[in-house]
């Protein structure tokens, strides 16, 4: 038996994969102790103890978004103390004006060693007792973790290490050295990663700990990484920030195997919740790392994630008029407490949810594993038409269609943006669409961004917990050595060579990327390339896909991905969810974009076989999640129970 | 009157359709400048006004598009349209602006317009800065308005001193607006351009009746704000005042009192003033969408012959890097004296510019630090640090790459401690970079507020003034000129340092609460002696954990008792730090 958690601010989801069968469980979380709700989640499992378990966590991002983190101490090169609070030079937005903005570490617990190296070796050496000294005088000041950060020492370690060596096992709190957490060879962000690890360390330790402590001797624990990856507690203790994006790696990952098995290795994988959209677009099998993401205004994050983007549009998001009469949706969002206007907790702010209930386009009962809620459609109607209907002066059913079609295109637009970016067409990739509210939204997703085809993996509310089931461990080597691509002297080679000699052996997925930039230009590309390619062949290609012709172009970091072969297979997990036990649903009222509502047959998910189809307009309901096909697509269920949409014409 | 849920869905199209040619013209483009944000995407109708802008757009470059639509709109035949002209356009002659037609069945219904700000544009000074020039045709070579042909877009890289990345660049920004033009034309063939237009036409007029709303929040009054630039040849700091008279249905901005025509770059055409005054009041109303700013009920006012209407052949590229900031800066604080809430200090100035050029034939170099100021104050807490001027939208190189890239080594690059204004909130300290060039080299450095900092508000502290020293022949000395250098020779080994000036800080300096000043002092941000002196609180421990609570009552009720607190100032003298 083999368990996947989820632990979000407002439900624990845990995904049990024994003999074939899927089963789910949803309890509260426990923030003041999560560890707790992970144990009670594990307890009403009721049958025996799971051997494996696989666990998403954002108790680190919560920590850093909230900023409970720890008191760092930062030991860094004289004359830079202050490149955390110094950022990019930049503002928060492009009007309005500023305030101040406070770093991770506080600039009276940052302090200057004498050191310095030039990126290729070191000029001055780092003095062992001036590191102490200064260790200790942060300790005497509170610090409960500290995070050694040296110029340059993504590409020259040495003096970063021998500071760390001086002062591991003298010092209670944990050490950390910025080159052991982030590669990135730009300082700001590698120093942000380093503190936001650092920050978050003491209290993913404590969490890690609680869990370990709950746990049988027979199971054995993984964290999912944002890199989609499997790592032991401890592991995870050495870089804890690795786990900020777990729980959207998860459902990519998960996404990434139902491609796989499907046969399409171009899709765009959407996870759509209740506070934020999460999209990744993938080309060729393998999703994209990135070390270039931002978790809030000056706290970019420099470790290899999966290249996925966030935008604040969920189905909690909080619609609003703007000030010339138009919707916009997010990127505020009420939460699960007090929530949607319809959970009738509150009548202030109107959501995408009440826009969905009034248009019937979910039941006025939703279900989730392990019980159900009731949901009021008068209140959802009546705060819809206060904020939004009358302002713009249309009726409440008008401003839902609107509500809806908004926040789908914003949605889509984020897609196009990173499909801009990779220079792609997505109009022949697959959408897979899951989270609450994703197979609710992906058509209209969908048809804006001319997909025509779209699947809905089972249990799509469920999704992040138990695509993790599908995750396997992932090893990444990096090295930053830089090299001209068109007059090669053989680094190219050499490194690739290294690359490609470490990676075999494994029955592996390995990916090699490459970072370039024009001589002269420190703005930074990337490029996948093949194991027996020469830098000469490599700026050909390089200088075609990005316009480059003419321009020298340098390679300064080379990183390779190894993907174990996961140890489950999708049918493994989910030969067949369909149940005995059918509920028969009453067809109800949908109003569709034409404004006509329709009388509109409703399906339970669990009742349909593979093979059985039909056409929209229809509603297919599971617990967690509603599936809505409109006119003009088909749906049918194929193997392991996937759904498929597609447009008819 | 258009169905609100079309207009709705419309417009929500139109701004997606902008935002993403600004990205596809990032995302393409070879300069690094360029992809961190010195670009700007509008849409415009035919007769003028404003659609929209890009929501990254950087302010100012935006707000000069439309001085461009103006004049091409009326070009006939027209394609696809480029210029760098600055007198007609606003704007320096970095900025290489684009424009093309939106046809739909032959007619004409839109412009498309962009602007980049080029890193490069040949001309005397590198990197667009030319401190040093005393006519236009030392800035670089200016393209009248005409078409993007191959032949003319040839003709500016070939002037240019890195020609294939500007090539890229041009490239890149022609063809952004083709996707533009692409994206209008298939919104209008999904909703037909009748509804796009009227979409358009109820937008604009709601957003100015926003802005004709949000402007009652002004006081009836006149304000007025004076501020003084470096001189570009060492002389007299030159004035800069604004007089902002609102009366019930008219604003007034009047810049009369400003300094003359200035013999070096600090100049503005007319243009720029104009963009650079619309763009405070951007700032003030942040919730206006940009079609809400057509210059109707604001009148803007600006003395024949001053250094704001600046005409040929009186040289501009001191516009993006210093003026235009700090005119948007002086509109910002005399709107700040009329509006309750929404004001902020002065900011320490517009970014300050250092070029560093290497001459060596067989390393050529050429590196351009834009080196951020410290923000003002406001009422809602500290200013920022390391502020973007509030005309830019762009972003600091890393020192990583910087000295993997060129042959320097950058010594400090931090917070200047102690230059913010004191305040009940303080203005933002400025920064110190300090730069060794490791090959002989020419600096060239187009900077300001060397010769007064930046204001502060409702009594808050004024902000410390620039400073610049180059370390050669074995010691510190301050380089002549003030805050204007052209291509002074640098030796293998010698240093630059600048310390650019801090925020202006807000609220009187003796109402700062106690717990920031204890981080403060912790932070070094200011001395024991300061905190006394500066803000009333007296710190018995160094290291600011613990205060003298009656000394600090006492001398902080003094200031409403007496004015002479000279007992306590010699005791605080003899305190340490």
């Amino acid at each position: 038996m083999i368990v996947g958690i989820d632990i979000g601010g407002t439900f624990t989801d845990l995904v049990c994969s024994e003999d074939g069968q899927l089963r789910t469980i949803k309890v509260p979380s426990t923030p003041s102790d999560f560890s707790e709700g992970f144990s009670n989640a594990i307890s009403a499992l009721d049958s025996g103890t799971p051997g494996e378990i696989i666990h998403g966590t954002t108790v680190a991002t919560n920590a850093l978004i909230q900023r409970r983190g720890a008191r760092v101490g930062l030991i860094t090169t004289s004359g830079f103390r202050d490149i955390l609070a110094m950022r990019r030079r930049d503002r928060r937005s492009v009007y309005g004006l500023e305030t101040a903005f406070l770093p991770l570490v506080p600039r009276s617990m940052s302090r200057e060693v004498t050191e310095r190296s030039d990126g290729k070796s070191v000029i001055v050496p780092v003095d062992p007792a001036e590191v102490a000294s200064v260790a200790s005088s942060l300790v005497d000041d509170g610090a409960e973790a500290i995070l050694i950060a040296f110029l340059h020492s993504a590409t020259c370690p040495d003096n970063e290490k021998a500071a760390a060596a001086q002062l591991v096992d003298r010092f209670e709190v944990p050490i950390f050295a910025s080159h052991e957490l982030s590669d990135a060879t730009t300082e700001f962000e590698r120093f942000s990663t380093g503190a936001a690890s650092a920050y978050v360390a003491p209290i993913l330790h404590r969490y890690l700990d609680a869990i370990d402590h709950r746990l049988e001797p027979t199971n054995r624990l993984q964290v999912v990484t944002s890199d989609g990856g499997l790592v032991s507690p401890d592991e995870a203790k050495v870089n804890p920030i690795r786990t900020a994006l777990s729980g959207p790696a998860a459902g990519v990952w998960g996404a990434k195997s139902i491609s796989q098995q499907l046969g399409y290795p171009a899709f765009v994988a959407c996870d759509m919740g209740g506070t934020s959209f999460d999209a990744c677009l993938v080309n060729e099998g393998e999703p994209a790392l990135t070390r270039d993401r931002e978790l809030g205004f000056g706290l970019p994050l420099a470790l290899e994630m999966l290249d996925i983007a966030t935008i604040g549009a969920g189905g909690g998001s909080v619609v609003s008029v703007s000030s010339v009469g138009t919707v916009e949706v997010g990127p505020d969002g009420v939460g699960a407490d007090p929530g949607p206007a319809c959970y009738g907790n509150q009548v202030h702010q109107a959501t995408v949810t009440d826009a969905d209930l009034v248009l019937g386009r979910i039941p006025d009962v939703l279900h989730l594993p392990g019980g159900s809620r009731d949901l009021d459609p008068d209140a959802a109607r009546k705060t819809l038409n206060e904020r939004v209907a009358a302002p713009i002066g249309v009726s409440a059913e008008d401003a839902a269609l609107l509500v809806v079609s908004t926040v789908e295109e914003k949605m889509a637009d984020q897609i196009r943006t990173m499909a801009t970016a990779n220079r792609t067409d997505v109009s022949d990739h697959v959408l897979i669409a899951y989270g609450g509210a994703g197979p609710l939204h992906a058509a209209g997703i969908a048809r804006s961004l001319g997909i025509r085809s779209i699947a809905i993996p089972p249990e799509a509310g469920l999704f992040s917990a138990w695509g993790g089931l599908l995750a396997s461990r992932r090893s990444i080597l990096s090295t930053v050595r830089e090299f001209s691509l068109e007059a090669s002297d053989g680094t190219f080679e050499d490194v690739l060579k290294q690359h490609v000699a470490k990676a075999a052996g494994s029955d592996s997925n390995v990916l090699h990327t490459l970072d370039f930039r024009c001589a002269g230009s420190t703005r930074v590309m990337s490029l996948r390339v093949d194991g027996e390619e020469c830098a000469g062949q490599v700026a050909t290609r390089a200088s075609e896909q990005f316009g480059l012709v003419g321009h020298d172009l340098v390679g300064f970091r080379l990183t390779t991905s190894v993907v174990e072969n996961p140890s489950r297979s999708l049918e493994a997990i989910l030969p067949n969810t369909s149940t005995d036990e059918v509920r028969t649903l009453e067809p109800r009222e949908v109003t569709f974009e034409d404004g006509v509502k329709v009388a509109c047959p409703v399906l339970d998910r669990g009742g349909l076989k593979p093979g059985d189809a039909g056409e929209g307009p229809c509603i297919i309901e599971e617990a967690g999640a509603t599936t809505v096909v409109p006119p003009g697509y088909r749906w049918r269920v194929g193997d392991v129970s996937m759904l498929f949409l597609e447009a008819v014409s | 009157m258009i169905d609100a849920i079309l207009r709705s869905r419309i417009w929500s199209r139109m701004q997606a359709g902008v935002d993403e040619a600004e990205a596809h013209f990032r995302s393409r483009c070879g300069s690094g400048s360029l992809a961190d944000g010195e670009t700007a995407v509008a849409l415009f109708l035919p007769d003028g006004s404003v659609v929209t802008d890009g929501t990254q757009s950087a302010p100012f470059l935006s707000m000069t598009l439309r001085p461009w639509v103006e004049k091409v709109r009326g070009a006939e035949g027209a394609t696809t349209l480029v210029s760098n002209d600055p007198y007609d356009f606003g704007g320096s002659i970095a900025d290489i602006k684009m424009a093309a037609p939106i046809s739909i069945d032959g007619s004409i219904v839109a412009w498309g317009t962009i602007v980049g700000h080029c890193p490069d544009i040949g001309g005397r000074g590198v990197g667009g800065v030319s401190p040093g020039a005393r006519a236009i045709q030392e800035e670089g070579v200016r393209i009248p308005m005409g078409e993007a042909t191959a032949d003319r877009l040839q003709l500016i890289c070939e002037n240019a001193r890195l020609p294939r990345l500007t090539r890229q660049d041009l490239e890149a920004q022609r063809s952004a607006l083709g996707l533009l033009g692409e994206w209008i034309v298939g919104l209008a063939h999904t909703h037909g351009w009748e509804s796009i237009e009227a979409a358009i036409r109820e937008v604009q007029s709601r957003a100015q009746t926003g802005l004709r709303k949000a402007m009652t929040e002004l006081k009836p009054g006149s304000y007025v704000r004076r501020d003084r630039l470096d001189s570009d040849t060492a002389g007299v700091p030159v004035p800069l005042e604004v007089t902002l008279t609102v009366t019930d249905c008219q604003v007034t901005v009047d810049f009369a009192g400003s300094g003359n025509v200035s013999p070096g770059p600090t100049n503005c055409a007319y243009a720029s003033t104009v963009a650079a005054t619309v763009c405070g009041f951007r700032h003030i109303f942040p919730e206006i969408p940009a079609c809400g700013f057509g210059i109707e009920g604001l009148e803007i006012q600006v003395p024949h012959g001053s250094l704001l209407d600046a005409r040929f052949p009186a040289p501009v590229s001191g516009t993006v890097d210093v003026l235009a900031d700090r005119l948007t800066s002086l509109v910002i604080e005399a709107l700040s004296q009329a509006v309750h809430g929404r004001g902020q200090a002065c900011d320490g100035g517009g970014g300050d510019v250092v070029v560093i050029e290497g001459h060596d034939p067989d390393h050529p170099f050429s590196l351009r630090f834009v080196v951020g100021t410290g923000g003002g104050a406001s009422g809602r807490g500290d200013g920022l640090l390391n502020a973007d001027a509030s005309t830019r939208h762009s972003r600091f190189p890393s020192i990583e790459d910087v000295e993997r890239t060129f042959p320097v080594r950058v010594c400090q690059y931090g917070e200047r401690e102690r230059s913010g204004g004191a305040g009940r909130y303080r203005g933002a300290n400025g920064t110190v970079l300090e730069v060794e060039v490791r090959c002989a080299g020419r600096l060239s450095l187009y900077a300001d507020r060397f010769s007064r900092g930046a204001g502060g508000h409702h009594r808050g502290g004024r902000g410390s003034v620039t400073e610049l020293e180059v370390f050669t022949d074995g010691h510190w000395q301050k380089p002549p000129g003030i805050g204007r250098l052209q291509s002074l020779e640098l030796a293998a080994g010698d240093r630059v340092r600048i310390r650019t000036a801090g925020g202006g800080g807000y609220g009187h300096p003796y109402e700062r609460a106690v717990r920031l000043l204890q981080e403060d002092v912790a932070a070094g941000r200011l001395t024991r002696k300061e905190a006394a002196k500066d803000h009333g609180v007296v710190f018995t421990r160094a290291d600011g954990r613990d205060y003298d609570s009656a000394k600090t009552f006492k001398l902080r009720s003094y200031r409403l008792t007496s004015s002479d607190v000279d007992d306590f100032l010699d005791e605080i003298e003899t305190l340490e730090d």
